[in-house]
């Protein structure tokens, strides 16, 4: 939808209240996905700072209501004896967090919508897309789904340099080197392009790990506690950073957090788990 | 002490490594990365050959590509020649006896890889191959290269499978490890001696760097 591009707003677009949830199913199919049909080549990151708003299609401010039901997950997963997830759950396109006791099924949730983990019931839409359901046999692999994946552990590939890292998932093959450095220096980073990922701190890891994320330009990206090794300032530090990446390039985003400031503090929603089940989804 | 027998050797357990390897690291990385039925008793199967007698291997192997046996029948039509007691055959035996140790090692080496790396490659776009390559590979290069001197080392020193599918035949299939046997049975100790403190050293030097670098870092480059 070239004709109905928006100028990235500066202004605070996501509201408090994400009560999108429900009035409007992820999965249907009267309004088009927007990021399918925006040729990835167009988004151009190279230019510092000025992504290209990402089509937000026709919607217009609603006062009250500026996010849409983007993610739907309706998944079993067994696990020994109960359920390791048992959801029926409804994302908006903003920030979300999800929070939880460890066991809760946090990171089973993430795996399940990035494919990781296979449920043994259910049905995940992402946007239009329909990337599993039991029932139509349907199961998009990871590599397939443009799900973007932050892991606690971070995951950096330790025999590649942290440019190689960020530059894995850029699809614009000419350009790796080029995006790879772009993202690097969005999340403060660029100064570490030639180091090797044993030999980052925490928190520069972290810069790394999200880099590589949104270099791979993801539909949505999940990210499992990837500040809970840090410490306070410096957990509020690389919040902001992903608050600001999520509003310059409209990538939906959930976060795992057991930090319950972090999360009232950078999401526009918070989901609780329990046992596998949402217990609280305010 | 004629050292052709040793060339010869060496020769075939180099052709050998590089087919078994290359066969190896992929039924590896299949093993590994990918779960399907019957993957446990496939592993089973490929490792029998470290512990099934070499004539059992060799009967086995005689069957299969012999002139009555489909390969070796589908060899002669080709070549308009028979596949066993060939140097062709030789290299087949060395092979055989190199998988299990290329496989095992490889194996073991891509299943250490920290699964969230494959995983992380994969939510970033890469395919499973891309990931096997990029990622798995490179990150058990040194098991795989441990199992690659193992087998190496194994197929240097095959006796009874050679035996059995290549024969003894002077220059072509006699290879160090069959020219001892010659060469005792002939009186010709020195020879002997001479051949045998030779392997020795060969297959003791390939372990030393097969242990080397199974110990090196994972990811020194």
């Amino acid at each position: 939808m070239p004709g109905e591009r928006r100028e990235r707003g500066r202004e605070e677009r996501r509201t408090r209240d994400a009560g999108a949830r429900g009035e409007r199913d992820a999965g249907q199919r009267g309004e088009p996905d927007a990021r399918d049909s925006s040729g990835r080549g167009e988004r151009d990151v190279g230019q510092g700072g000025e992504l290209d708003a990402r089509d937000s299609s026709e919607r217009e401010p609603r006062a009250t209501n500026d996010t849409r039901a983007f993610l739907h997950v309706r998944a079993r997963v067994d696990g020994r004896g109960a359920p390791r997830l048992d959801v029926d759950l409804t994302l908006d396109d903003g920030l979300c967090a999800v929070m939880g006791a460890s066991g809760a099924g946090k990171t089973t949730l993430l795996e399940t919508i990035a494919g990781l983990t296979r449920p043994s019931e259910g049905h995940v839409a992402i946007g239009a897309r329909v990337v599993f359901d039991a029932r139509d046999r349907i199961f998009v692999p990871p590599h397939r789904r443009e799900v973007g994946f932050v892991f606690q552990s971070l995951a950096l590939f330790p025999h590649l340099s942290v440019r190689q890292n960020v530059a894995y998932g850029v699809r614009d093959r000419a350009r790796r080197r080029e995006l790879a450095d772009t993202w690097l220096a969005r999340t403060h980073a660029a100064s570490l392009a030639e180091r090797r990922p044993d030999t980052l701190s925490g928190g520069e890891a972290q810069r790394v790990a999200l880099a590589r994320a949104f270099a791979a330009e993801p539909k949505l990206l999940l990210l499992d506690e990837p500040f809970s090794a840090l410490d306070r300032a410096l957990r509020a530090e690389l919040g902001d950073v992903v608050r600001a990446l999520h509003e310059e390039t409209r990538v939906p985003v959930v976060l795992v957090t057991h930090h319950r400031e972090d999360a009232e503090r950078l999401a526009s929603r918070v989901v609780t788990l329990d046992a596998g089940r949402v217990i609280d989804a305010a | 002490m004629s050292s052709e027998p040793l060339a010869l050797s060496f020769q075939i357990a180099l052709v050998a490594t590089l087919v078994a390897g290359t066969v190896g690291v992929a039924l590896a990385g299949l093993m590994a990365r990918v779960r399907f039925v019957g993957r446990d008793l496939l592993d089973a199967l490929l490792t029998a050959p470290m512990v099934l007698p070499p004539t059992v291997l060799g009967y086995y192997l005689l069957v299969a590509i012999g002139r009555e046996g489909a390969i070796g029948r589908a060899y002669e039509s080709i070549t308009g020649a028979p596949l066993a007691f060939t140097r062709t055959a030789a290299v087949i035996a060395a092979c055989l006896t190199a998988l299990p140790f290329v496989v095992k090692s490889a194996r073991a080496a891509m299943e250490d890889v920290d699964p969230r790396l494959p995983a992380a490659a994969a939510t970033l776009g890469a395919s499973p191959l891309r990931v096997f390559f990029t990622i798995v590979l490179p990150l058990s290069r040194n098991g795989v290269l441990a199992g690659l001197t193992l087998g190496f080392a194994r197929a240097l020193g095959d006796f009874g499978v050679t035996l059995m599918v290549a024969g003894n035949i002077p220059g072509l299939t006699r290879t160090g490890a069959l020219a001892i046997y010659d060469a005792v049975q002939a009186g010709r100790d020195a020879e002997a001696a001479g051949l045998a403190a030779t392997m020795t050293a060969l297959g003791v030097a390939a372990l030393y760097l097969g242990t080397k670098l199974a110990r090196r870092r994972p990811h020194a480059w």
